[in-house]
């Protein structure tokens, strides 16, 4: 099994997650906090994100489905968003945030509801993507990676996870 | 034997404890963290775990005063953000320093320089901006020591002047700081001890050179409250309010900082919200005939007349609070309270004549000590205390209405007597006097985007990703790094960002989990697309029966990434108008394909829960995704794709190796 070639492939893809803009350096700074003692710390915050970030879009959605919007309380909103996704890297959220607060001051409702559409895309962008990520992680921990060593080929994690990654690989190739 | 916390405890303790988290200051510093962003509380927590700091985290203000007074001396500084549901940072600020005089470092999303100014202001001793690093989390002991130092420093100097020197005191706060601040202030305290030596004679008063800090209960403040307004708020001085405390073991020093706080959030009450001034004028309503005439008043001369002895404490107050009432029709922010501000910036710049120095604060604070104990001092301690929270209140309630737009910002546009700031100037005031000149609905806003100028950019360029969509999905390869502006937060994140140093050891590395390289843009021109195909070679996996299985998959795969791509596109442009709704296509689109992917993979089920929570908002539910974007990168640029925009950037002819 080629365990190097897939870590190397996870690698690229976290590597591009960082060169795309979605995540920044303050997502260095979480993984740098994660060790042996706390080895799920990055998944855990990225988790507690989400959770808070679907509330938090829920409410931001219908604050400014309302007749008349209260922008202060959608500011803070965003505001709240903005903080929790510098907290966890999420760079393009944040700069989204960044404009949709400016939109807000300058009580621009169309421009608000754009922004608002735009970070959600960013967001579940993003939320999509570390989900890969951590799945694919996951699946080539070593210890997950030792278990399924023990079992035949035909039917651990892992090699679903060779052909999971080479069908990607193969139908760009294909296509 | 005290019990009381350890970084002020004595060296002479038998607190053994503590002693060992002396020796190794910082670490075991006690810290408590309030924030209601759950991720930023846990990420912080994890922060100053990694610090060696003791950590205790709160997500709601009352809860964490409720810490604070169920365990006065079981915290040595306070983190704590600044916009939070129940309370205003700022309010939970200033409470704590009043009732438990603890450091308080502010942090928040919102670096405007208003906000910030905000903080310093109320008392804050630090301000981070989020994102916090670890790095600035490090170095928050230097607050814990250097608050210390402070209040010895003011107590000795009010000691010195007052009758010449209480050398327990003195001695007390010599040894506990050095206790306290070992590794540090070492240096500083022997230097210290070596100027008063010949001062101190009497070790032997066990009961104050083992007492750390006072701990300020509610009943004990409550006391002091009392007294305070027995005495009215002119003649309230230390001594006498001690006296009137009767409290074993409680020294003047603590009294007299304890009041100087005290004022300084009086002040801040009576002037942050607006409705107040309504407060105030409802207070003193039934005086309002009496006192018409003498509404055109400034608070300074009211002031001087005070001290010429021509008006009674009392009368004072209650007149300045009439021509508060009055003079501001508009904002009810007073004139004066402006003025008020700036005579406790007074305090702070530690203008001090001994008792005298009750003097100017005092009338200056006259009008809130009265207004919120009533005018005549036959009120009740209890009644006392309850109009003093029923402010709390009031000022809770405006505050939380107004956040960031209270009237501290407004007050900036009060106009500003040229006389009273001449005045006060004079005597060198810091810059609190500066007006804050921001109309009204900025608030906090504008700051957040007119300071870092390159994420406005790359916000900028966010605003029109179809101008980076088209780019990134027209180059057939991985856009070469740096050059297409397509990539804009990239390069601007340059400057800030690139000095955290990049875990290259983890490149291909196997220990612990597998935490993939994480390389700095700069680092990536490696990442090419032939990269995939290289790897692809590599994959020894490529048995017939494999790949057929995974034919079949393509087969089915292509097709429906040809129709999503249609369909994608169609409805991006019929939900391009429709608000908050639909266009979300990413996700859902990756969470489905991975779910066409699951039934093979066996890749764990929760993508679909979150493609159904997904269609709760969104009414579109696509099919599939090229997932292969997800992995490949080839073509990740087009993630974003503005609704608005054309779908040509998920065109299937776009993906390749």
């Amino acid at each position: 099994m080629e365990l190097g070639l897939m870590q190397r492939r996870l690698e690229d893809y976290t590597k591009s997650l960082f060169m795309e803009g979605l995540l920044d350096a303050q997502f260095l700074q979480l993984q740098q906090l994660q060790d042996e003692s706390n080895p799920g710390f990055v998944g855990e915050v990225v988790s507690l994100f989400f959770d808070d970030s679907e509330k938090l879009l829920n409410e931001l959605t219908s604050a400014m489905d309302q007749q008349i919007v209260d922008f202060r309380k959608v500011d803070s909103y965003v505001h709240q968003f903005k903080g929790s996704s510098s907290s966890i890297g999420a760079q393009r959220i944040k700069n989204v945030c960044i404009l949709f607060r400016k939109y807000i001051e300058e009580q621009n409702i169309e421009a608000c509801l754009r922004c608002l559409q735009q970070v959600k895309q960013e967001y579940y962008h993003v939320k999509s993507k570390l989900e890969t990520l951590f799945r694919v992680t996951s699946l080539l921990n070593p210890i997950v990676l030792k278990e399924n060593l023990k079992h035949p080929l035909g039917t651990d994690s892992l090699s679903n996870l060779c052909q999971w990654l080479d069908y990607f690989a193969n139908t760009s190739l294909l296509l | 034997m005290n019990q009381s916390g350890g970084k002020g405890s004595m060296l002479t303790s038998s607190r053994k404890s503590n002693e060992v988290v002396l020796d190794q200051f910082p670490a075991g510093l006690r810290v408590l963290v309030v924030d209601d962003d759950p991720t930023c509380l846990k990420i912080v927590e994890k922060m100053l775990r990694t610090c060696h700091y003791e950590v205790t985290t709160c997500n709601r203000a009352e809860s964490a005063l409720a810490s604070l007074q169920a365990n006065r001396n079981g915290f040595d500084i306070v983190i704590s953000d600044v916009h939070m549901p129940d309370m205003d940072g700022f309010k939970l600020l200033e409470r704590i320093g009043l009732e438990m005089d603890l450091p308080v470092i502010m942090m928040s999303a919102d670096d405007g320089k208003q906000v910030v100014m905000k903080g310093v202001t109320h008392g804050a001793c630090d301000y981070l901006i989020k994102p916090i690093r670890i790095e600035e989390l490090k170095n928050i002991w230097q607050h814990v020591v250097r608050k210390r130092k402070n209040e010895w420093k003011e107590l000795e100097q009010s000691v010195s002047i007052e009758d010449g020197g209480d050398r327990m005191q003195k001695q007390f706060e010599d040894v506990d700081y050095s206790s306290s601040a070992n590794e540090v202030g070492n240096w500083k305290s022997s230097k210290r001890r070596k100027d008063e030596e010949d001062e101190f004679e009497d070790k032997d008063d066990t009961s104050t050179l083992k007492k750390p800090r006072v701990v300020w209960s509610v009943e004990l403040h409550q006391q002091f409250v009392a007294a305070v307004n027995q005495l009215g708020i002119d003649k309230a001085v230390p001594k006498k309010i001690l006296e009137l405390m009767n409290v074993p073991g409680l020294t003047r020093e603590n009294v007299a900082s304890h009041l100087q706080k005290y004022r300084l959030y009086l002040r801040r009450l009576s002037g942050v919200p607006q409705h107040q001034g309504g407060i105030n004028a409802s207070f003193m309503g039934t005086q309002d005939a009496t006192f018409s005439p003498i509404s055109s008043l400034t608070g300074l001369d009211l002031r001087a007349l005070a001290v010429a002895g021509q008006l009674p404490a009392q009368r004072l107050s209650t007149l300045q609070a009439m021509s508060f009432a009055r003079s501001s029709p508009k904002s009810g922010q007073p004139v004066p309270m402006v003025d008020q501000r700036n005579v406790f910036s007074f305090n702070n710049s530690k203008f001090k004549t001994g008792e005298g120095q009750l003097q100017q604060p005092n009338l200056g604070s006259n009008n809130q000590m009265n207004l919120l104990h009533g005018i005549p001092t036959t009120m009740e301690p209890k009644q006392l205390a309850e109009l003093h929270q029923s402010f709390e209140n009031m000022s809770n309630m405006q505050a939380s209405v107004s956040p960031s737009n209270s009237p501290l910002m407004h007050r900036g546009s009060v106009r500003f007597p040229p006389n009273m700031s001449q005045t006060l100037m004079s005597n060198g005031l810091p810059g609190g006097l500066l007006p804050r000149c921001m109309p009204a609905g900025n608030g906090r806003g504008l700051g957040g985007y007119t300071n870092p100028v390159s994420q406005t950019t790359s916000s900028a360029s966010l605003t029109f990703p179809m101008n980076h969509g088209p780019e990134l999905s027209g180059s057939n390869s991985f856009p070469p790094l740096g050059s297409p502006p397509g990539i804009p937060s990239l390069t601007q994140k340059g400057p800030s960002k690139e000095d955290i140093p990049v875990n290259s050891d983890a490149k291909g590395s196997t220990t612990g989990g597998i935490l993939p390289g994480y390389y700095l843009p700069n680092d990536l021109q490696q990442f090419q697309s032939n990269d995939w195909e290289l790897q692809n070679v590599g994959l020894a996996f490529n048995s017939p029966q494999n790949t057929s299985s995974l034919t079949g998959n393509l087969e089915n795969a292509a097709p429906l990434f040809v129709q999503q791509g249609i369909s994608s596109g169609s409805m991006r442009n019929s939900s391009s108008g429709g608000g908050s709704k639909g266009s979300f296509v990413e996700g859902s689109h990756h969470q489905n394909l991975s779910s066409v992917v699951n039934s093979s993979v066996r890749i764990k089920s929760e993508t679909v829960a979150d493609t159904s929570y997904q269609n709760v908002l969104y009414t579109e539910h696509f099919g599939q995704e090229d997932l292969m974007s997800a992995l490949l990168k080839q073509q990740e640029g087009i993630g974003p794709v503005n609704p608005e925009f054309d779908l040509d950037g998920y065109s299937v002819d776009n993906i390749h190796v």
